[in-house]
């Protein structure tokens, strides 16, 4: 799999490496129980910090996009990965805009689920 | 070699490959003298009949005069390993190292059990096919011929000029800006069903013949499995320092970047390029990892024959590769 970051760019490494991974489950070329190489090889080939990959890592585990077990490495849990994530994205922004408007989390609930009835 | 730039050509090239073959031509031969002498020392302590072959419960079930056992001795240790000597001489030079290894190898295995198994049999005991106190020894010997003519006869890279060899325009590489770090993972790997098949075909005789009276013979078993769980499968890497195929602690291949003239994808035929699966070195000296048919990734080398890895986008991977060696100054 192709691993790609650019240092000069603002997003943040972790962010970066992340994106590597979901961009593969997005081609449908990583599928569930597919093993991701360890964070020490990712971190040696892209010549970045080991806590950077297992940042990123951690990251994708509590996306549910994959199971990180030691003795067994990063292994791909989600069967539909993609959608997943870009649900948690979107809920993220939810949020963050819930927040700019002043919005409780409560009321929030509600729209939600007025828009789940429609 | 009539022209003088022929003379300088061949002068100039590596003959490391060459002597280490004639070296390993020369093992056979020189360990059925050491045979033959070892044989004619003891030979009063010497049963009248020898046994010569041996049954699946260990049990010798043939036996031949002394001379013709050790004549059957001496041409076996003598000839047979030429096998590897003669496909050596025709194949690509850089071939020639592994292939006299191999060689040497197989002379001392032969030489060190045909006459052991000969020189330790005495009247009124029951002959041994493999005298334990032959078989190690003979063993260690084995690995350090093979590993010291394989080492002695590989075939040095030319050195580099100096002189910058760009990829060419037309490879493929990456759209990416030069600030980004760029590195690519895959493996290749035999399907489980074959690594299961090869085990099966490989190990079933083994096991019978261990069941039925040589229980030593359990030990290659493992070694056997061992070896194919080992190369049954490699990591591939391109990255900044160029292309690594490795398994757990062995590295197959590596090819440094400046290394690389350019990457691309090609299609590869295991049993018709290279003879067989796993790592495998052709007629031409292309070296292979190869675990299947189809699509593979080339390496072409500066100065060497190419590297080839059966991965799965391997298109990704020659663009990786490509776009690493374009950037190096």
């Amino acid at each position: 799999m192709l691993w790609q970051v650019d240092p000069t760019s603002s997003t943040p490494l972790h962010v970066q490496v992340a994106a590597c991974v979901r961009r593969e489950m997005a081609d449908g070329r990583l599928e569930r129980g597919d093993r991701l190489p360890s964070a020490k090889e990712v971190a040696g080939v892209l010549d970045v910090n080991l806590h950077t990959v297992l940042r990123a890592y951690q990251t994708l585990r509590d996306e549910g996009l994959i199971d990180l077990r030691r003795g067994r490495g990063a292994v791909v849990t989600a069967t539909d990965p993609a959608g997943d994530a870009r649900l948690r994205s979107l809920v993220a922004d939810l949020v963050a805009e819930a927040r700019l408007t002043g919005t409780t989390p409560t009321d929030l609930t509600r729209l939600i689920e007025s828009e789940f009835q429609r | 070699m009539t022209t003088p730039a022929a003379t300088s050509a061949s002068a100039g090239a590596d003959r490391r490959p060459t002597h280490a073959l004639v070296a390993s031509a020369l093992v056979g031969p020189v360990l059925t003298v050491a045979g033959l002498l070892l044989t004619y020392a003891v030979r009063d302590r010497l049963p009248e009949r020898v046994a010569v072959h041996w049954g699946t419960s260990g049990r010798p079930d043939r036996f031949a005069s002394l001379t013709e056992a050790a004549v059957t001795a001496s041409v076996m240790t003598a000839l047979l390993p030429l096998v590897f000597v003669v496909i050596g001489a025709a194949w690509h030079p850089s071939a020639r190292g592994p292939l006299a290894g191999f060689g040497g190898a197989v002379a001392v295995f032969l030489g060190g059990l045909l006459f052991g198994s000969l020189t330790s049999q005495r009247p009124g005991e029951v002959a041994q096919a493999f005298p334990v106190s032959w078989l190690l020894p003979t063993l260690v010997l084995a690995a350090v011929v093979g590993v010291g003519l394989w080492r002695w006869g590989r075939l040095r890279p030319p050195a580099l000029d100096g002189t910058p060899r760009p990829v060419p325009a037309g490879a493929v590489r990456l759209d990416v800006p030069d600030t980004t770090r760029v590195a690519w993972t895959g493996h290749a790997a035999l399907p489980d069903v074959g690594i299961l098949l090869v085990v099966l075909l490989a190990v079933t005789p083994l096991l019978v013949v261990a069941v039925l009276g040589m229980p030593w013979l359990l030990l290659l078993a493992v070694g056997i499995v061992a070896l194919l769980v080992l190369t049954g499968s490699a990591r591939v890497v391109v990255d900044a320092e160029g292309l690594r195929v490795t398994s757990l602690f062995l590295t197959w291949s590596r090819v440094p970047l400046d290394r690389v003239a350019e990457a691309r994808t090609g299609t590869v035929s295991p049993l018709r390029e290279f003879g067989g699966y796993g790592w495998r070195i052709g007629k031409d000296g292309t070296r292979g990892f190869v675990t299947r048919s189809g699509e593979a990734l080339v390496v072409e080398r500066i100065g060497e024959p190419p590297v080839v890895v059966t991965v799965d986008d391997a298109a990704e991977a020659a663009a990786v590769l490509n776009t690493l060696a374009s950037r190096r100054a």
